[in-house]
């Protein structure tokens, strides 16, 4: 059974259920079980983790980050190493990755889930949650402008390049913010407007209701599924309140 | 229905989802120079994150910035661009709130007004991006707190000073 054959609802009590975990998991023995278990499914559903090459390097910069500020902060444990004010102790390690683990989980989780279903799916979800169309409807438009926009905002830093704009070095994009920001701006809320008319004048909010070209129904598999999760989360939050001996 | 919180129009969705979009690219922006400039303390990211949330309340209300709080969260999750986004998502929306709440009671013509509100919104929103260094990156709070006050105080100056402007320029052009 592929991912795509899933209810959207099914993936969000999925990603409620990984988040849960990485949140409550306190051991990196623990958390290192979350990640392998949503590793695995998700090789298991989709059949390949490539997608998500991108994000390895944003959690590469981000562990550098965590344990950098551990070593350099942490005062939990024993000292182990002291070089003039900087004192590393014997916990910050450890820390840094408990830390790294619970963030690669939530971008892990985040990422597909938020990647798992089409704009159309996520609309007609939130309908499901008794969300009015003309709010649902907004991740269409989301999806829709994310590309346009970017490619606006390329076009601007452009035209101002070639108006003698430097953006080299790092100060120089520190600098070239408002020139580039303000356009793009003015232009975006001008396209807002433009978008909104043409909308209404094609009967978007018109009526309080409207139909689409596909449905959303839960599956025996999708009830199993999230009757199952929800159990596990509610005998975990049951185990917390009143610890089993 | 309150005119001063809330506004449901087509151009306010539409709006908020382009201006949502308009947020997350220049939060990409000004994060990768933060990145190289101060790496822990992300001054300018959180001073474009402040100065977002009070523009988008001021031009659209609500819901509208809480759409594009959610927009410029979920987004960066789903693009893999922010590792941090899962917290965004509560910050942007709680933030939104609080400045919607406080300016509502001004009349948001003096920089004041916006100072106050900015305020407001810049420290909900720090204490929710806290919350979530204390809790997954497990920082000490000492040092999570410093880092977030030091960010909610610099993002209200700037940013307040900045919507003022903006805003001003934007309601003069008739655009809004």
């Amino acid at each position: 059974m592929g991912l795509s054959k899933l209810d959207p609802r099914t993936k969000l009590a999925w990603y409620v259920l990984m988040i849960y975990f990485s949140l409550i998991s306190g051991s990196a023995l623990q958390l290192s079980m979350v990640l392998l278990v949503e590793v695995v499914t998700s090789l298991i559903l989709t059949g390949s983790l490539k997608r998500y090459k991108a994000m390895l390097v944003v959690l590469f910069l981000l562990g550098l980050q965590i344990l950098t500020v551990q070593l350099v902060f942490c005062r939990e444990g024993v000292l182990i190493y002291q070089w003039g004010i900087l004192k590393i102790y014997s916990e910050a390690i450890p820390l840094a990755i408990t830390g790294i683990l619970k963030a690669s989980i939530i971008v892990f989780a985040s990422m597909r889930f938020f990647t798992s279903s089409s704009a159309q799916e996520f609309t007609l979800m939130l309908m499901k949650f008794k969300i009015p169309y003309r709010f649902a409807m907004l991740v269409g438009l989301s999806v829709r402008f994310l590309p346009i926009m970017k490619a606006e905002y390329i076009s601007i830093v452009d035209s101002q390049r070639t108006r003698g704009l430097k953006m080299e070095s790092a100060m120089d994009n520190l600098k070239g913010i408002f020139p580039t920001f303000l356009p793009f701006l003015y232009r975006s809320v001008r396209r807002a407007a433009e978008t909104a008319l043409a909308m209404e004048l094609r009967g978007y909010g018109r009526t309080k209701t409207r139909t689409f070209t596909s449905n959303l129904a839960l599956k025996p598999y999708d009830i199993a599924l999230i009757s199952g999760m929800l159990m596990v989360i509610s005998i975990s939050l049951v185990n917390k309140v009143l610890p089993l001996l | 229905m309150n005119e001063k919180l809330f506004r449901t129009d087509t151009k306010a969705l539409v709006g908020s989802v382009i201006i949502g979009i308009v947020m997350l690219i220049m939060m990409q922006v000004t994060g990768r120079i933060d990145a190289i400039l101060d790496p822990t303390l992300l001054l300018l990211n959180g001073t474009c994150w402040a100065f977002f949330t009070g523009l988008i309340v001021l031009m659209y209300r609500q819901p509208a910035g809480i759409i594009a709080g959610v927009v410029e969260a979920v987004v960066a999750m789903a693009t893999g661009y922010s590792p941090l986004g899962f917290f965004f998502l509560f910050a942007n929306v709680l933030g939104s709130i609080v400045y919607s709440l406080i300016s509502s009671k001004f009349s948001m013509e003096k920089l004041s007004h916006h100072i106050l509100s900015m305020l407001g919104a810049a420290v909900t929103g720090n204490l929710c991006v806290m919350a979530g260094l204390i809790y997954v990156f497990h920082l000490d709070w000492k040092i999570a707190l410093l880092s977030s006050s030091l960010t909610a105080t610099v993002g209200t100056i700037v940013a307040g000073i900045l919507t003022k402007s903006v805003y001003g320029s934007l309601k003069k052009s008739a655009l809004i």
